[in-house]
């Protein structure tokens, strides 16, 4: 079929331009900037202050904060934000003393910085919280008492701001430009359609011409250089873990005060880089294990005495990427996971037979169930298993795997692997019943042609197949798809794995294996559990890429 | 939808007649290959590859309770952008044929029948009536969760 159209009409794009003229837009529109940029500076700041709290004679990063501030009043005052610019001033003049070395740098003030940029961020979130009593008076008490603190030190009137230094003095890149995501998400797309286009003009290139054509030669260098160009616009896309890191981290320290331990945090790694789309649904899973290391894992000073620990606790979080992935790691030296424990929980919840003899991994793995933790006190035992199925759903989404490395006594690790971006996979194209899918080739673990004898029937029906020492269940894909006629004694069995559990597909046929540009089904689809997106492959046919954690559940 | 100005795409469904306003309308395309996605509603045929984006394909006739039809040279789908919440998206619709564009006047339409449910009928912009003509003017914004099938068999019982 060709693509013979009619054009009528396009471009809903000239709407929007026409819309932001008025004058109420444009208000908005620098209301949303400023709220961008402060968001921007009040993450540099959080940053500074985890280097002052180490560093706390760090004149650079004193400047720098100070600058934050200054630059967040400014922003305030430009569309009548009273109080963000006046939480923003006082907190800068307290600042500029500690620049001038007339205030030294303490746990105190550095609690009062905080504490303003979260008033800030509150006022962010909401705007309409500047006409709430409550909330001016606590800024009121906030701010007054560091006008007590400056009084023992210093008179207290302070004079308008002198030097400010006119530019940032950053010393790498200079220049940045601000682009809306949804032109660089576009351009990906783009980019990825390009890429696979041109693989469909090289395949035809093998057929019809020979390998020493001039035609071949050129296509092969424009091939490389689509992919430089795939590379690029992706990096795009990518933004540093810092943020989300110094996010974490706050949360810790804020979790360690709450709880009354006593506990240290490193941060190791936070300039990898991951996909935007990523880093936004990874804040609420490491949110959920930083806490959980900490309630759980870290224990009292009192036991960790006993215990002949070092007194302060340690949590480490670690990013690094290679291959495509990106690691992430909490890890803490706290008490780790009491497996027998576990065990013991799992087979009162029905989860576990007794009668089974599991292995550390197998027992870890229930504490992914849903259900495994829920009305019991976290308390009662290890309890690690807070909520942790949500976490790991939330990380299967993503493409990712987590796993858990346990050492009784000795502390735990928590290790996330993530693709580095969402929009290009690795995929295996499979054929079921006349239909082309696409499997994330990552959750594969081995692909084989059953043989008679392997197979184990229960009540009649082949629904098991034996592989070495494991008895693999196999997915009802017939059941999954509705289809009517499908042999599953004829297929192939791709073995995919999800956590440590195994289990067949069955398949008609291999296609092949290639690079698979993940797009969405879109809102109409999304009931359709099975599917994770669909991609279009090489002959222009659109396949749909299967949920292999929808494809386990389904069947339990 | 948008329905200023009066230009209307005319298409037919088992020999009624139909329209959506052109605004809403992005292009016309011929039956092409469509990617059938299993436990869908049956009205969603599936989802089509326009030029690299992944576009959702409804069947009307199923949609509104037609017989189905085998598509041939003639059937087309007409690329719609549905405004949803503030955003629009592409989505295509499976017409018999796609006859004509044409101006109706404000008085040549008129407004949908009273029904008990409102909410329901938001599907219908209203009826042309020219020269014999009936034409069902259509606002498809809402075609995935409206229940125009049962609402349709009830105002044609009424014409």
């Amino acid at each position: 079929m060709s693509f013979d159209s009619i054009d009528l009409i396009i471009d809903g794009d000239n709407n929007q331009i026409q819309k932001t003229t008025t004058q109420s837009s444009l208000n908005e529109e620098y209301l949303n900037d400023f709220l961008i940029e402060t968001n921007e500076h009040i993450e540099s700041i959080e940053m500074n202050i985890h280097i002052l709290e180490k560093d706390s004679n760090n004149a650079e990063t004193i400047d720098s904060v100070f600058r934050d501030f200054h630059t967040i009043k400014g922003l305030a005052g430009f569309v009548s934000q009273g109080l963000v610019q006046k939480i923003a001033h006082q907190t800068e003049t307290v600042l500029d003393k500690c620049r001038k070395k007339e205030l030294v740098i303490n746990n105190n003030i550095i609690q009062f910085i905080l504490k303003s940029t979260d008033y800030i961020k509150n006022l962010c979130e909401n705007l309409e919280l500047s006409k709430d009593k409550d909330f001016n008076s606590n800024i009121s008490t906030h701010l007054n008492q560091i006008e007590n603190l400056q009084d023992n030190i210093i008179n207290f009137h302070t004079e308008p701001q002198k030097k400010i230094p006119k530019k940032q003095t950053h010393k790498e890149e200079s220049v940045y430009v601000r682009i809306p995501m949804r032109k660089i998400d576009a351009l990906v797309d783009m980019v990825g359609e390009l890429v696979i286009n041109h693989s469909q003009f090289e395949q035809l290139a093998q057929v019809m011409l020979d390998t020493n054509d001039k035609l071949s030669t050129n296509l092969h260098r424009v091939s490389t250089l689509t992919k430089d160009i795939q590379n690029l616009s992706m990096s795009l896309r990518m933004v540093s873990l810092n943020s989300v890191f110094q996010r974490i981290y706050r949360i810790g320290k804020d979790t360690v005060s709450t709880l009354g331990k006593n506990a240290e945090f490193s941060l190791y790694g936070e300039e990898t880089e991951i996909d935007r789309g990523v880093v936004e649904k990874l804040i609420d899973p490491l949110i959920h294990l930083m806490k959980n290391s900490i309630y759980h894992g870290i224990e009292d000073e009192a036991e960790r005495i006993k215990k002949g620990k070092p007194i302060v606790g340690h949590v480490a979080i670690e990013a690094y990427s290679t291959k495509g992935n990106v690691y992430i790691v909490i890890s803490d030296d706290g008490r780790g996971i009491d497996t027998q424990a576990v065990l013991k929980k799992a087979i009162k919840k029905d989860f576990a037979s007794p009668s089974i003899d599991y292995s550390n991994e197998d027992i870890l793995d229930f504490l992914f169930l849903p259900g495994f933790s829920t009305l019991d006190k976290a308390d009662d035992i290890s309890g690690r298993g807070v909520g942790l199925d949500v976490v790991k759903t939330q990380i299967s989404k993503l493409g990712g795997k987590i796993e858990i490395k346990n050492s009784i006594g000795q502390g735990c690790s928590f290790i996330m692997k993530l693709p580095i971006n969402m929009a290009i996979i690795k995929g295996t194209v499979v054929e079921v019943a006349g239909t082309q899918y696409i499997i994330p080739t990552l959750s594969i673990n081995t692909i084989f042609n059953p043989q008679e004898e392997q197979w184990v029937s229960v009540k009649g029906v082949k629904n098991m197949i034996k592989l070495r020492e494991n008895i693999i269940p196999l997915i009802n894909i017939d059941e999954i798809l509705g289809l009517k006629k499908f042999d599953k004694s004829k297929c192939v069995l791709v073995v995919l794995e999800s956590g440590q559990k195994l289990k067949a597909l069955p398949v008609t046929r291999i296609v092949e294996n290639r690079d698979i540009v993940v797009k969405s089904l879109g809102v109409d689809f999304d009931n359709i559990a099975y599917a994770f997106g669909a991609s279009i492959l090489g002959n222009g046919r659109i396949a749909i890429i299967f949920d292999i954690e929808n494809l386990f559940q389904k069947d339990e | 939808m948008d329905i200023k100005g009066n230009k209307f795409l005319v298409f037919e469904l088992s020999d009624e007649y139909y329209a959506v306003s052109v605004q809403a309308t992005r292009e016309i395309i011929r039956i092409m290959e469509i990617t059938d996605v299993p436990k869908a509603p049956p009205f969603i045929k599936g989802v089509i590859n326009l030029r690299g984006k992944i576009i959702p394909v409804i069947d009307l006739r199923i949609k509104f309770g037609l017989a189905e039809k085998q598509y041939d040279e003639k059937t087309c789908i007409i690329i719609l952008e549905i405004n949803e919440e503030e955003k629009s998206r592409p989505m295509g619709v499976i017409v018999d044929t796609v006859s004509e564009v044409l101006n109706i006047q404000d008085d040549e339409i008129a407004p949908p029948p009273e029904f008990n449910n409102q909410d329901q009928m938001d599907f219908l912009y209203g009826i042309g009536k020219i020269k014999d003509r009936i034409i069902w003017l259509l606002n498809l914004d809402k075609i995935v969760s409206c229940d125009e099938l049962v609402i349709i068999n009830k105002l044609k019982e009424d014409l």
